[in-house]
C-alpha cells in the first residue's frame, strides 16, 4: 500500500488486520487447549506418597490462645510448605504435609552464623 | 594574533554555534531526565532515552553524523569502489541497531525469557482479550489518517497504543523512522503512565459487583506444555504472518531458553546483562534521534495526544470484552483483567489486581491478569506483522 491512504483504505487495514490478529490468536488458545490434554505429564506415583517432612515446630500449646497467633502460625506453615515444594521441585497438591515438627538445635548460633558467611562469601 | 586564537576556539565551541531548537531540545530533554529521575518516569529507558537527545542536541558534537562515502574507480583495478571519506559519529554506528530492526527483537528476547506464559495456558479464554485490546492500535490509526498523517506514519502511530515498547520501536524504525523520538517518548511516558491512564476508564466501564468477581484459581501448568508452548507458537504464528517473525521469533526463543530447564544461562543473559546492553544502544540512539527538526512541530504535538487515545481505546475495548466473556461465563470472569490485554507487562496486570482488590479486598487477580497481559504481546506483535505487511 503506498503513502496516501484514503478513508476506505484505512478501513479495510483495520478490518483484515483485526481479523487475522483474532484469527491467530484463536488459534493459539485452541493450540493450548489441545496442549492439555496431549501435554500434560503422566502423574507420578510420587503423589501417593506422602513426604513426611521431619524440620521444625514443637508446638507449645495444643491450642493457640489468640487468632492472631493462629495466623502466624498459619503462615508459617504456608512458607515451610512453600519452601518444601521448591526444593523437592513438586507441585503443591502433590505433597502432602502431615506433621511439622521443630527440631532441637544441634549447633551453636556463632556456629551456624560462621557457616552462613562463608557460603555468602563465595556466592 | 592571540584574538584570532580566540575568535577560532570560540566559533568551535558548541556555544556559537547554538540555535534557537538546539536550547529548546535541551531543554525538553532536561525536563524529561528529571520525570526519569526524580519522578521515577520509566528510568531504565527515559534516562538513557533523554541522555541521548541531549547528546544529539548539543551543537558541534555530531554524534549522530552520517559518514561520507564517496565511489571512486579503483587505479590498479578500475572497478568502482566505495571510500569512505569521512566516518560517521559515535551514535549513528549504533543507531544502525535500530534502523536495521537488530534491537528491538533481541530485547523482546530478554522479555520472552522474562515471560511467564503459565497463566495463559492455564487459562487459553484469556487470549482472546489481548486480542481485543488491540483494537486501540487501529482506532488510533485511523485518527491518524484522518489527522492527514501518511500510512506509514499513521501505523507507526497507532502501535503506541499496543503499548509495548520494542514492537512500537521496530514498526517505526521499519516505516517511519523520523518518528523515532516522538512515538519513543509517548511510548514509554504512558507505559510509565498506565497506573493512572487506566483506573478511570476501568471503573467507568463496570459496577462495583461486577469488579468484585473472584476467579477460580488457575490449574497447574505443566513443564512439557510451557515448553511446546513457544515451540508451537512460533511455527503457527510466522507461518501464517511471516512479517511478524522477527518479533515473535526472539520472543519465543527467549521464552524457550527459559522454560528447558537445560538453558538457564542462555536465559539468564537474555534477560539480564544482553537486555541491558541492548537496552542503553536503544534507548540512547532512539533519544538521539529526536533532533530539533523532528522533534519540534505539530507533528509531535499530535503523536503524544493521539497515543493517549490509543492507551484508552485499547483499556476500554479489553474492559468491554471482559465484560461480554463476564456475561457468557456467568458471571465467572472478573472484567478487569480486559485491560490488562494492552501489553505493558506486568504493569498493566498489577494495575487489574490493584483495581479489583478495592472493590473486594479478597480479590487476587494478578495471574488471572497475566493471561491477557502477555497474549497482549504476542497480539501487537501480529498487529505489528500486519502493519508492516501493509506498508512495509
Amino acid at each position: 500500500m503506498g503513502n496516501e491512504v484514503t478513508m476506505g483504505e484505512a478501513l479495510v487495514v483495520t478490518l483484515v488486520s483485526m481479523a487475522v490478529v483474532f484469527v491467530v490468536l484463536i488459534l493459539i488458545s485452541l493450540t493450548i487447549t489441545f496442549l492439555k490434554s496431549f501435554g500434560a505429564e503422566k502423574k507420578e506415583t510420587k503423589k501417593a506418597a506422602p513426604v513426611k517432612q521431619e524440620k521444625p515446630v514443637q508446638k507449645e500449646a495444643p491450642v493457640m490462645a489468640t487468632t492472631e497467633d493462629q495466623e502466624d502460625e498459619e503462615e508459617l506453615i504456608a512458607v515451610i510448605t512453600a519452601a518444601i515444594v521448591n526444593s523437592l521441585g513438586v507441585d503443591i497438591p502433590e505433597i502432602n504435609i502431615t506433621s511439622i515438627r521443630r527440631t532441637p538445635q544441634a549447633t551453636t548460633v556463632w556456629r551456624e552464623m560462621g557457616k552462613q558467611e562463608q557460603i555468602m562469601g563465595r556466592l | 594574533m592571540l584574538m584570532e586564537i580566540f575568535a577560532d576556539f570560540w566559533y568551535s565551541t558548541g556555544f556559537a554555534l547554538m540555535e534557537y531548537g538546539h536550547a529548546v531540545m535541551l531543554l525538553i530533554s532536561f525536563v524529561l531526565l528529571y520525570l526519569a529521575i526524580a519522578k521515577g518516569f520509566e528510568p531504565l529507558l527515559l534516562v538513557p532515552i533523554a541522555f541521548g537527545m541531549m547528546l544529539a542536541n548539543l551543537p558541534g558534537a555530531n554524534l549522530m553524523k552520517e559518514p561520507v562515502v564517496e565511489i571512486i574507480r579503483d587505479a590498479s583495478t578500475g572497478e568502482l569502489v566505495s571510500k569512505t571519506k569521512e566516518y560517521g559519529g559515535l551514535l549513528y554506528y549504533l543507531y544502525q541497531g535500530v534502523k536495521l530492526g537488530i534491537y528491538p527483537p533481541l530485547i523482546f528476547m530478554g522479555v520472552g525469557a522474562m515471560t511467564d506464559f503459565g497463566p495463559l495456558i492455564a487459562n487459553p479464554k484469556s487470549v482472546l482479550l489481548g486480542a481485543a485490546a488491540q483494537f486501540g492500535i487501529f482506532a488510533t490509526f485511523i485518527g491518524a489518517i484522518l489527522l492527514g498523517f501518511t500510512g506509514p506514519e499513521a501505523a507507526s502511530i497507532g502501535i503506541i497504543g499496543g503499548a509495548d515498547g520494542p514492537t512500537a520501536l521496530y514498526l517505526t524504525s521499519q516505516l517511519a523512522p523520523h518518528l523515532l523520538g516522538p512515538i519513543a517518548v509517548a511510548a514509554y511516558s504512558y507505559m510509565a503512565l498506565v497506573p493512572i491512564i487506566q483506573p478511570p476508564i476501568m471503573k467507568a466501564l463496570t459496577t462495583k459487583e461486577e469488579r468484585a468477581v473472584v476467579m477460580e484459581q488457575l490449574r497447574p501448568v505443566s513443564k512439557r506444555e510451557k515448553i511446546l508452548f513457544p515451540i508451537i507458537v512460533t511455527v503457527l504464528v510466522v507461518l501464517i504472518l511471516p512479517s511478524a517473525s522477527p518479533l515473535v521469533g526472539l520472543l519465543m526463543i527467549g521464552n524457550l531458553f527459559r522454560e528447558t530447564g537445560l538453558t538457564d544461562r542462555l536465559s539468564k543473559t537474555a534477560q539480564n546483562e544482553l537486555i541491558n546492553i541492548v537496552t542503553i544502544f536503544l534507548g540512547v540512539t532512539v533519544g538521539a534521534t529526536a533532533s530539533a527538526e523532528n522533534f519540534m512541530n505539530f507533528q509531535t504535538v499530535s503523536i503524544i495526544v493521539l497515543g493517549l487515545v490509543a492507551f484508552a481505546i485499547g483499556t476500554a475495548v479489553g474492559v468491554i470484552f471482559g465484560k461480554i466473556m463476564y456475561k457468557t461465563s456467568g458471571g465467572k470472569v472478573n472484567p478487569l483483567i480486559g485491560s490488562a490485554g494492552v501489553s505493558a507487562v506486568p504493569m498493566a496486570a498489577r494495575v487489574s489486581q490493584k483495581v479489583g482488590q478495592e472493590a473486594n479486598p479478597k480479590n487476587f487477580l494478578l495471574m488471572h491478569a497475566m493471561g491477557p497481559n502477555v497474549a497482549g504481546v504476542i497480539g501487537s506483535a501480529i498487529a505489528a506483522g500486519m502493519l508492516l505487511m501493509f506498508f512495509g
